[in-house]
């Protein structure tokens, strides 16, 4: 039986003057778990450090009850690991198998047919049957991503960490992804950061939101919702008073903040919730 | 016990590096060798101080209960394998990718150079014996190592390169475990070198049948050493690529290669020394390799260690230390070992053993005989060299006058100069006299054709009573004019085929802009391209008068010529009489002819 959490404590990193994790807190167990935040809160170096690949310069890490700081503990915790980074690098003259196959090996899949036949699975789960064959150099954006995802996945890891990994995959890939996510067994720790909320409200049973390093929101995405309740309008015309304010598909104007004049109270997503608890930085990256 | 490996490594080193800094004027112990050798040592006593490579886990472990299970379940089943398989899984996987990167196919590409330049073009200049193009094969397999040096540092920093280094690293083979499966990939530069230094020695075979001497356990020496140049390369590029990824450093690597080997291939001047074994290249000792010691088993144990301890350094700071502390140790001893090996003076008995062979040529020769009176006498390693002459001169020969060919000897002998011998062999040598017989003439240890056709204008000149060698200073002999001169044309040219007789006797005519002049055109001695200066001179008008005697019947000639040797073969005797003499109109006066050094 593994310790089936990701627990974190007091944990700072900093990177020359820039605080990126500031005294964060955590305690993460099974189930799809969200990673909100603007750009710079400090999401992709939290899941740099549960993947092993960054040390923290101080806190306390233990991951599936193993302390990376141990070398023989860090190889169990690479064992249990599938990890997709933010910006990962292909070997581009590699074909889709190849590189997942090389992958294996270093995931410990030296046994030939067992490899290969893992190594087709995964290429199976995101799609990439067709062009398992083809060069990584002729593949789209969309299915490097995919073919990241899917290296990720090899041998069904316990700790999956997921860097944006629904950034320039198109709405089929995106829910076939959500199905993918959906279908991990029990006791799966996931961790995904990403700046599609809704991708949080339909994938996540929890939700983390980090801000200048700290983890100003952790709960599930109904509670992230309700910060904004009773704060969400929708009004005909801008209301120069409003927190935030944008222009739906409908032609309307959507309100956080004070009720403007002659507006209806709306129910409030994820999406409001995150902007009612990130303010106008949160803008830049979650409205967009 | 733990670092006692280590330790000793240093030691050893230390003490090798003061060693080289106190003797290292000195040629019998090379300063670069023994420098080498220290900093190796010094960078591997230094890696225990080396911090882990992934930097910042390696603090105190918190102080929490252990894991719920040490070693958790294999998901799905998976056939988990350790370090080890999953660094041979990576070898093969990276000796494909090595096999098929652009920069290992230049390396073939430069293979396919040297079978093009020595096997095929040029075949003909392999001209020595099988020892000496044996000893080259090392040399020849270098464009290839350096290609393969690139190549493999380009396969180890590919991750970096093409930023996957982040996901790897989240994997459970670490970049330990990346290297060491990038370092067993060292067989397929072994395998391309050996591959390409059979098939080279094949080639040659099937293109060049005049190649002698014994084909020797020093054939099974030069191919190791060879199939450890092609490892080495591999495992130096990957070293580098595991600490210095920059891509020029491979390249920079390679220059230095060159520089230090070319350093070291210049120890003892003129003389032959074996310390320039310590070179990854080794040119020819410019002597015959019959008149000097090569320890090859010693040089190819040498490189061997060299390659082991570059491969050592790229696994600096893999734990657990013991394995590689003792493969360091071992590698260290084996190259001191074969380092001193290699540079130790030859041995007395050796030493005297070529001595007795350079002072008593005759004694160590085996002689053929080649018509009444002509023999010829080569080292007995060499017979197969006086067979391929004597099948050469023996139409000349025959058609000597007999009192003109009596007591004449081929021999092989040593001559060179004294200053080229190895100094125990010129200790050895000192005093004795050389027991040459008088008016030898030489046989030299080319096998190219014009060696060959060399050996027939030295018999003819010799018969006709015309300098054998050139003068000291290297000018050959004029014979413009003389009957004499064309005579042994005629003779040399006995037995040979209309073609070969027609290239032999050549005189092109001047072209416009040809800056040729008579002289030159009239220095057809055979052999100018193999170290044989043009012993006679003759003029374009001799050549056209030899011409025309070959164009007549041979009976002819030869009548003319033995009825009357003792004229034709005075220096007063002219051309023109000699034509007269066979009823042929006289050319007129020859071109002048001033005599001059020739070589190709």
């Amino acid at each position: 039986m593994i310790d089936p959490t990701v627990h974190l404590v007091g944990l700072r990193k900093r990177f020359g003057g820039t605080i990126a994790l500031d005294d964060v807190d955590l305690e993460i167990g099974p189930g799809v778990t969200g990673l909100l935040g603007p750009n710079g809160a400090g999401k992709t170096t939290l899941l740099r450090i549960a993947a092993t690949v960054l040390a923290p310069d101080a806190g306390e890490v233990r991951l599936l009850g193993y302390d990376p700081r141990v070398a023989e503990d860090r190889l169990g915790i690479r064992r249990q690991l599938g990890y997709m980074p933010q910006e990962p690098g292909f070997h581009q003259h590699f074909t889709a198998f190849e590189f997942v196959d090389y992958v294996a090996i270093l995931k410990e899949w030296t046994e030939r047919k067992a490899r290969h036949d893992e190594v087709r699975r995964v290429l199976g789960l995101v799609g990439l049957d067709a062009v398992t064959h083809k060069r990584i150099r002729v593949l789209s954006g969309g299915m490097r991503r995919r073919l990241a995802i899917a290296q990720s996945l090899l041998g069904a890891p316990s700790l999956l960490l997921l860097d944006e990994p629904t950034a320039g995959l198109d709405p089929e890939q995106r829910l076939r992804f959500r199905e993918l996510l959906g279908a991990q067994r029990a006791g799966v720790i996931v961790l995904l950061s990403t700046h599609q909320t809704d991708d949080v409200a339909a994938l996540c049973q929890r939700v983390i939101v980090l801000l200048g390093g700290r983890v100003a929101f952790a709960g599930t995405p109904a509670e992230l919702a309700a910060r904004a309740k009773g704060r969400v309008w929708l009004a005909d015309s801008r209301d120069p008073r409003a927190e935030l304010a944008w222009v739906t598909s409908e032609g309307r104007v959507r309100h956080i903040g004070e009720p403007p004049a002659s507006a209806d109270l709306v129910s409030p997503t994820v999406e409001d919730g995150y902007l009612v608890l990130a303010g106008p930085a949160a803008t830049e990256s979650a409205v967009a | 016990m733990r670092g006692a490996g280590l330790r000793l490594v240093a030691a050893i080193a230390a003490g090798a590096a003061f060693v080289g800094l106190i003797a290292g004027s000195s040629p019998r112990l090379p300063l670069p060798l023994f420098l080498l050798v220290g900093v190796l040592g010094v960078v591997l006593f230094r890696s225990r101080t080396v911090r882990a490579i992934e930097v910042g886990w390696t603090g105190a472990p918190a102080p929490a209960p252990a894991p719920v299970v040490a070693v958790p379940p294999l998901p799905l089943g998976a056939p988990r394998g350790g370090g080890g398989s999953v660094a041979r899984a990576l070898a093969r996987f990276e000796a494909r990718q090595l096999a098929t990167g652009a920069c290992f196919a230049v390396g073939i590409g430069f293979w396919a150079m040297v079978y093009l330049t020595f096997g095929v073009l040029w075949v003909d200049d392999v001209d020595r014996s099988w020892s000496e193009f044996v000893g080259r094969l090392t040399m020849m397999s270098h464009p290839f190592a350096a290609a393969a040096i690139i190549a493999a540092h380009r396969n180890r920093t590919r991750s970096t390169r093409d930023g996957c280094d982040e996901l790897f690293d989240a994997c459970p083979a670490d970049a330990d475990t990346r290297t060491r499966g990038h370092l067993a990939t060292a067989w397929v530069g072994a395998v391309v070198c050996v591959v390409g230094a059979v098939g080279m020695l094949v080639l040659v075979a099937a293109r060049n049948s005049r190649l002698y001497g014994p084909f020797d356990r020093e054939v099974a020496a030069e191919l190791a050493a060879t199939a450890v140049i092609g490892a080495g390369a591999v495992v130096l590029g990957v070293t580098l690529g595991r600490w210095a990824r920059w891509s020029l450093t491979p390249v920079l690597a390679v220059v230095g290669i060159g520089v230090l080997g070319g350093q070291i291939n210049q120890i003892g001047g003129q003389s032959w020394a074996t310390d320039r074994l310590l070179s990854t290249f080794v040119p020819s000792g410019g002597i015959d390799a019959l008149y000097y010691t090569r320890p090859v088993w010693g040089r190819t144990a040498w490189l061997l260690g060299l390659t082991v301890l570059v491969g050592v350094l790229a696994l600096v700071g893999r734990r657990p230390r013991r394995i590689l502390e003792a493969t360091a140790a071992g590698a260290a001893v084996i190259t001191i070992v074969a380092a001193l090996v290699v540079v130790r003076p030859a041995s007395r008995s050796d030493a005297a053993s070529i001595a007795e062979r350079i002072a008593q040529p005759v004694a160590h020769a085996r002689c053929l005989p080649a018509g009444a009176g002509v023999r010829v006498c080569s080292y007995e390693e060499y017979a197969e060299l006086a067979t391929r002459t004597v099948a050469a001169i023996r139409p000349v020969a025959a058609a000597v006058p007999p009192s003109a060919r009596e007591g004449v000897t081929f021999l092989t002998y040593f001559e060179k100069r004294d200053r080229q011998l190895q100094r125990e062999v010129r200790d050895a040598l000192a005093g004795r006299t050389r027991d040459l017989p008088g008016g030898v003439l030489r046989l030299r240890f080319h096998s190219h054709p014009d060696n060959f056709a060399a050996s027939r204008f030295r018999l003819a000149a010799r018969a006709v009573g015309l300098p054998t060698e050139a003068r000291p200073g290297g000018e050959g002999t004029v014979v413009a004019g003389q009957a004499r001169g064309v005579v042994a044309l005629w003779l040399a040219t006995r037995g040979m085929s209309p073609a070969d007789t027609a290239r032999r006797l050549r005189d092109a005519d001047r072209s416009p802009g040809d800056p040729r002049d008579a002289s030159d055109r009239g220095a057809i001695w055979p052999g100018g391209c193999s170290d044989e200066p043009s012993v006679l001179q003759w003029s374009p008008t001799d050549l056209r008068a030899a011409r025309l005697l070959v164009g007549r019947p041979a009976a002819v000639v030869a009548n003319v010529i033995r009825n009357d040797w003792d004229r034709f073969t005075d220096p007063v005797a002219t051309t023109d009489d000699l034509l007269r003499a066979v009823g042929m109109t006289p050319l007129g006066t020859p071109e002048r002819i001033e005599a001059r050094e020739y070589s190709c």
